[in-house]
């Protein structure tokens, strides 16, 4: 089959690999039918993620048909249509059964590598270093899905590819990072990052009661899609002073509560910029924090930041002062995607979501590696990409 | 004392002559000495810590020109008197009762120690257990279970003839507040003493924790979700088989 594999930073190539098949009798082979790139793919793409090997197949977001189940599936049969959400998790462990979905207990075989790199591991995750398991992704022609019986869902026949595919990861991490805010009437939320999640946080957050919702980036042709398609107000922070705008738009109190949507390769300009760039070249700090440390500032007291943006490993220069002495909350963490599948979907069917205006860019998975560097570059007004495997691209 | 553990090639090389060891020989152990410590130490089980611990003394055999354990030099055959301890603890999301049944069963202790052939009950509370970390290197030997508390506790010692003398033992404690069970499985090893017995203990300190735990996480993955992750067999875009990162 035709796979994106990783083979060093800023090279993805589209090789032909084996099949996969079922290793556990809990697992399933789904044949890909739309597969997405990430946001967080380009940490890896950058080289910033440790424990990439040369042909990890990429990929987290995809979703598609049932091709194989193994002897313990007996919730999906063959040609079911699904999508999969990107933690792998058993359903069974303390964790899962708290709704935790993204902590599972049990789904990462390199559990020893994460547990020496921060304390305990976190679920496996599709394509996303052997930290996360060494899961092969879905950026490819068929991909296994562990505990198939648990994580995918079967879509119904009204909601289309283009709109299923982000029940995987973008939607519902927007979603979570709106839902961790504990949106109260009258709620400002300003989010940094107009990026797919930033747009489907804003919207999460209108659609959770807030008052207004302030997006902040400096790239036009996303700032227009927050304004337009998700009914933002926004900041264009090359523009303007983001904390001292904040507090002219809030009547001085500040937004209630601040979602960072950008995440470890967050990009700003001047002195800062420049520190953190170096340090992260060298890999004295694995992210360059500076929405975090904006919003931190910005938050009023007593209000909430709410991570989406992932972070990996260290990052530098937080303003704890500012975050303790103004009794912030901080809810983070890898979306519990299986908690959010229903409603969302629900959501998606009933109209009030649809989360298909995000895709700017639809090619075959025979051009990932083009796709790639013209997502990482933002070029040609580039918000997101979605691949067709070569077999569907055809015929569609 | 038997000879070196029963790994079938030394053992046959050491009985052909009660001499020092031949120049040829200590190049042979050298070489096999070295590839079965090396080996012993990419195997994730408790099984291949004893064959890089045999490893080891194959080297120090070759490396001194004697075979101390042949003309029974009580510096390497006399054991430690401190035992080396490695425990690990996990909590598994079952009921006492079911996690003492799974440990107690032989069969699902094969499960977790993946060089681990077979074992066999051989009467009351005694196993014979046979591995082959490598071909034609078949390593065997009896434990039986010297103290047995459905629910709560299990203890296992290796026979009296073993090279180097352990016991394990595993113990069940309701976690608080509907968590499970906290599953603590404890190694006690007590090794040869001497230059063998120091490189044993090295051996031990730097893998054996994280192998315990190993063991541990595919036991708490058999009882909750019922088979052990993997991603062993999955596709890549490598040439070779999956790369393990250790």
């Amino acid at each position: 089959m035709r796979a994106v594999c990783w083979h060093g930073v800023h090279d993805v190539r589209v090789e032909t690999v084996p099949q996969p098949r079922i290793l556990n009798p809990r697992d399933a082979i789904i044949q890909v039918t739309l597969t997405s790139i990430c946001g967080s793919d380009l940490h890896l793409y950058d080289g910033y993620v440790p424990s990439m090997l040369p042909g990890d197949i990429l990929g987290h977001e995809f979703m598609g048909r049932v091709v194989e189940v193994g002897g313990e599936v007996q919730n999906l049969e063959i040609g079911d249509r699904v999508v999969v959400p990107f933690p792998i998790a058993c359903g069974q462990c303390y964790f899962c059964r708290h709704e935790m979905w993204s902590l599972c207990d049990n789904s990462n075989p390199k559990a020893w590598m994460a547990e020496a790199v921060y304390g305990y591991s976190p679920a496996g995750i599709y394509g996303y270093s052997h930290l996360m398991g060494g899961y092969a992704g879905g950026q490819a022609e068929y991909v296994r899905v562990p505990f198939a019986d648990v994580g995918p869902m079967k879509v119904p026949e009204d909601v289309v590819d283009e709109q299923a595919i982000f029940l995987t990861d973008t939607l519902p991490t927007g979603y979570m990072a709106a839902e961790n805010c504990a949106i109260k009437a009258g709620d400002t939320v300003a989010v940094w990052g107009c990026g797919p999640v930033g747009q489907f946080a804003i919207l999460s957050a209108y659609l959770l009661g807030a008052e207004r919702v302030i997006g902040i980036d400096t790239v036009p042709e996303r700032l227009a899609m927050a304004r337009e398609h998700a009914g933002a107000e926004t900041l264009d922070y090359e523009a303007t002073s983001v904390v001292a705008s904040l507090k002219e738009l809030t009547g001085g109190r500040g937004p209630d509560a601040c979602i960072d949507a950008a995440g470890m390769e967050a990009s700003h300009g001047g002195l800062e910029g420049l520190y953190d760039k170096v340090k992260q070249a060298v890999r004295l700090e694995t992210g360059r924090p500076h929405a975090l440390r904006e919003a931190i500032q910005a938050c009023r007291k007593g209000g909430v930041l709410s991570l989406a943006g992932v972070y990996g490993g260290v990052i530098d220069k937080v303003p704890m002062g500012a975050a303790f002495n103004k009794a912030l909350t901080f809810k983070m963490g890898q979306t519990h995607v299986h908690k959010y599948l229903r409603p969302l979907l629900e959501h998606i069917q009933q109209g009030r979501l649809n989360p298909a205006f995000i895709i700017t860019h639809r090619m075959s998975l025979e051009d990932a590696a083009q796709a790639y560097e013209m997502f990482k570059h933002k070029e040609d007004g580039c918000v997101k990409v979605v691949l067709q495997p070569a077999a569907y691209w055809a015929s569609s | 004392m038997s000879d070196v553990a029963n790994i079938n090639g030394y053992t046959e090389s050491q009985d052909r002559s009660d001499l020092d060891v031949t120049v040829g020989e200590r190049l042979l152990t050298i070489v096999g000495g070295g590839a079965l410590a090396w080996y012993g130490l990419s195997r994730r089980s408790l099984l291949g810590l004893a064959t890089a611990a045999v490893g080891g003394y194959a080297i120090y055999r070759s490396a001194t020109g004697h075979a101390p354990v042949r003309e029974g030099l009580s510096l390497v055959m006399s054991p430690a008197e401190q035992p080396m301890v490695v425990e690990e603890t996990i909590t598994i999301n079952k009921s006492a009762d079911e996690v003492y049944t799974f440990f107690r069963n032989p069969e699902n202790l094969v499960r977790l120690m993946d060089s681990v052939e077979s074992v066999e009950v051989q009467g009351e509370g005694w196993f014979r257990w046979i591995a082959e970390p490598i071909p034609g290197a078949e390593v065997v030997w009896h434990e039986d279970i010297v103290e047995d508390r459905p629910g709560e506790r299990i203890v296992w010692r290796v026979a009296p003839d073993a090279d180097i003398d352990s016991h394990a033992s595993v113990t069940f404690t309701p976690a608080p507040g509907e968590r499970g069970v906290e599953t603590r499985l404890r190694f006690e090893v007590y090794p040869p003493g001497g230059a063998v017995g120091a490189a044993v203990a090295g051996l031990f300190d730097s893998i054996a924790a994280k192998r315990v735990k190993q063991y541990l996480r595919h036991a708490k993955q058999l009882l909750e979700t019922g088979e052990i992750a993997t991603v062993e067999g999955q596709s890549s875009g490598r040439s070779d088989v999956e790369v393990e990162c250790w």
